[in-house]
């Protein structure tokens, strides 16, 4: 192309260009979707959870100092008042374990047999009609739940151990979620139960700081879930918000101070005897992170938690009860 | 050739408008795509995974017949073991199914594989042990996933030079390999079991433990024992830290922790520096004036209630990390600085 260009063909050029890329520009934004993809017209999405809080419970915390795993859960149950405040008679229970790991409880990676089954023989004294245990390991179930000592809790408990299988999930939104957003959840065990409980340990974690109650709930989550590793504390919040629980329990009894979630060496757990019992999973964390040699400003999920409405991360401002287990 | 646009006149107002407008236009669409790649939303992921199969649990496991290096492993018991339970492979894209949020560990250290297997003692079933077997590639990210693990009053495996016992598990680096023997219980068989099971693995690598040359360019004197460490990317939360060797150490006011990381040049070296003074000052790190006994070129921040000092000496990046006092980082970072003197990279 040759031969001199005017002031007209320049504006003529240009008008085109402005043309074009406002037509693409207009395309694009017509596309452009800021949402989810839709979800499956499948009838298997899971409706917004329920509150499983117990009424008039809300804002109680207590810790159990020393003691064995048994006697430090019951002596903080009974400061908050037993069991029979958050567990009524003819309740379906869920206890929601850590069984992240085929390791074995010494290693205190995953909840511990021990206090699991003193869980279960409390609600079943407070009247509870069926309690089930569940977890979605990432790894094979089976084994996590066998190596761990779990399985054998539950089942000499009598409570119902219920494995991960694919038609145990529902894919779920979570009303004004970022994250959780048409995201397979294990939703059986929610939808059969009355009550749910967290029961976690104490644990580093190389991601997020630290694994606590709040966390434990990440073992809702179905499909390539690592992918929230990216946004960990951004998920931990979300999840918080999803599960509004019964109760929150915290094995401090042996805390993992480094090295987490696997951990794998005895030198890796420290005995801070204490176990933690809370309605309020935020206040429950901050009060846990001591144990770990932390601050709760140290966790970031912590200071979100409570800025999105969740609990209080001034634990101390609940008044807690703080008991000994020791003998009791 | 002929010129494609002549006029000699000035452009008018409304073409310099419409110049700047199309400009603008551009600049709209550019930083459109440049917020938009970082709103990622990981419920596409999902839906392509979920699309690709059932929701639900992740995938299983890979067992041995996917892997002849974790098929191989049951080969290296002794006699007290039987293997319980078939071995297991993962990759970069699954190891997360076998340790969950400790993969990013490894995979930001060079993870290539893990190879896995349980055993049990023969004459009790309960007390078992399992094998991990990370290949990491070179023998950096070996030590770099070793070091950063590692756990404090081990005690010596044999003659193994990177290798530790605790009272239930037993670790190791050899050559690309990092190796976690880890017993179901302080059990003293089972320990020992899981020592024997250890130095068979080791001995069946063919290569000597590796001695990385950053690590004797520190100074001995004040190095705590067993803090040398290789963070291979984003040290101290800083993303332009590639492969930095670090040790505590012991200052007349504290610990503190030297580091040293080997750049391509001179230039690259300094600008690094520059890098990390600018990433401390932007986290609300205040520059301060070091004193003449610190080395050439370094600068010192306080930053969080302990001060950081970096410099550059050829093309070495070196500093002190969360010093207590500004005179132990300009004592550590002398004593560095003269260390590296003797150092030919």
């Amino acid at each position: 192309m040759s031969g001199p260009s005017n002031r007209r063909e320049f504006l003529i050029r240009a008008g085109k260009t402005g043309l074009a890329l406002t037509g693409v520009g207009g395309l694009g934004l017509g596309l452009f979707s800021a949402g989810p993809p839709p979800a499956q017209p499948d009838g298997q999405t899971l409706p917004e959870l329920p509150s499983y809080a117990a009424a008039g419970t809300q804002g109680r915390l207590a810790v159990a100092r020393g003691g064995e795993r048994a006697q430090g859960l019951e002596a903080a149950l009974k400061a908050l008042g037993g069991m029979e405040q958050f567990v009524k008679s003819g309740e379906r229970v869920l206890i929601k374990v850590n069984a992240a790991f085929a390791s074995p409880p010494a290693v205190c990676a995953t909840t511990h047999p021990q206090i699991l089954a003193a869980l279960i023989d409390l609600c079943r004294r407070a009247g509870a009609k069926s309690i089930l245990v569940t977890d979605n390991p990432i790894q094979d179930p089976l084994s996590c739940f066998e190596l761990s000592g779990l399985a054998a809790a539950a089942r000499s408990g009598g409570a119902e151990l219920l494995l991960p299988r694919p038609e145990a999930f529902r894919r779920y939104t979570l009303p004004g979620g970022r994250l959780i957003v048409d995201w397979p959840v294990l939703a059986e065990p929610l939808l059969r139960a009355d009550r749910v409980i967290g029961l976690a340990p104490v644990k580093d974690h190389h991601r997020s700081g630290a694994s606590l109650s709040m966390k434990n709930w990440y073992g809702l989550l179905g499909g390539r879930r690592n992918i929230f590793h990216q946004d960990i504390h951004g998920i931990i919040v979300e999840l918080a918000a999803m599960l509004r629980p019964t109760l929150v329990i915290l094995d401090g009894v042996q805390s993992m101070l480094r090295n987490g979630p696997t951990g794998g060496s005895l030198s890796d757990l420290k005995d801070t005897g204490r176990i933690i019992v809370s309605t309020d999973q935020v206040a429950a964390d901050a009060c846990a992170a001591d144990l770990l040699g932390k601050t709760p400003a140290q966790l970031p999920f912590i200071a979100r938690a409570q800025a999105t409405g969740l609990g209080n991360a001034d634990w101390r401002a609940l008044g807690p009860q703080e008991v000994e287990a020791s003998g009791s | 050739m002929s010129p494609h646009f002549v006029n000699p006149a000035r452009p008018k107002g409304a073409e310099k408008l419409l110049g700047l407008g199309l400009l603008l236009a551009l600049a709209v669409v550019g930083l459109g795509i440049f917020f938009s790649q970082f709103d990622y939303n990981p419920a596409v992921e999902s839906w392509r995974q979920l699309k690709k199969g059932p929701a639900g649990p992740a995938p299983a496991a890979k067992t041995s017949d996917a892997s002849d290096a974790a098929a191989a492993l049951a080969a290296l018991a002794p006699a007290s073991l039987t293997p319980a339970g078939p071995a297991q492979s993962f990759g970069p894209d699954d190891l997360y199914v076998k340790i969950n949020g400790k993969a990013d560990l490894y995979l930001t250290s060079g993870f290539v594989s893990l190879a896995s297997q349980r055993f049990a003692l023969k004459n009790d079933a309960e007390a078992w042990l399992e094998l991990y077997a990370y290949d990491m590639g070179d023998p950096r990210g070996a030590f770099s996933v070793f070091s950063q693990q590692r756990r404090p009053g081990g005690q010596p495996l044999a003659d193994a030079p990177l290798a530790y016992v605790t009272a239930n598990a037993v670790y190791a680096a050899r050559g690309r390999y990092y190796l976690e023997v880890v017993g179901s219980a302080g059990n003293p068989a089972l320990l020992a079991a899981a020592r024997d099971l250890a130095l068979n693995f080791l001995a069946s690598r063919g290569d000597r433990a590796e001695t990385l040359r950053e690590a004797s360019w520190f100074p001995g004197q004040g190095m705590l024992s067993e803090s040398l460490a290789l963070a291979r990317e984003g040290a101290f939360g800083f993303a332009g830290f590639k492969d930095l060797f670090l040790a505590r150490y012991q200052t007349k006011d504290g610990e503190a922790v030297a580091f040293i990381s080997l750049l391509p040049n001179p230039a690259a070296a300094q600008k690094l520096a520059g890098d990390y003074l600018g990433f401390i000052a932007a986290n609300g790190g205040k520059e301060m004036t070091p004193p003449p006994a610190a080395p050439p070129g370094a600068r010192l921040a306080e930053f969080i209630g302990s001060h950081e000092l970096v410099f550059s000496q050829g093309p070495l990046l070196a500093g002190v990390h969360e010093a207590p006092t500004a005179a132990a980082a300009v004592e550590l970072a002398a004593s560095l600085a003269g260390a590296l003197r003797e150092v030919r990279p």
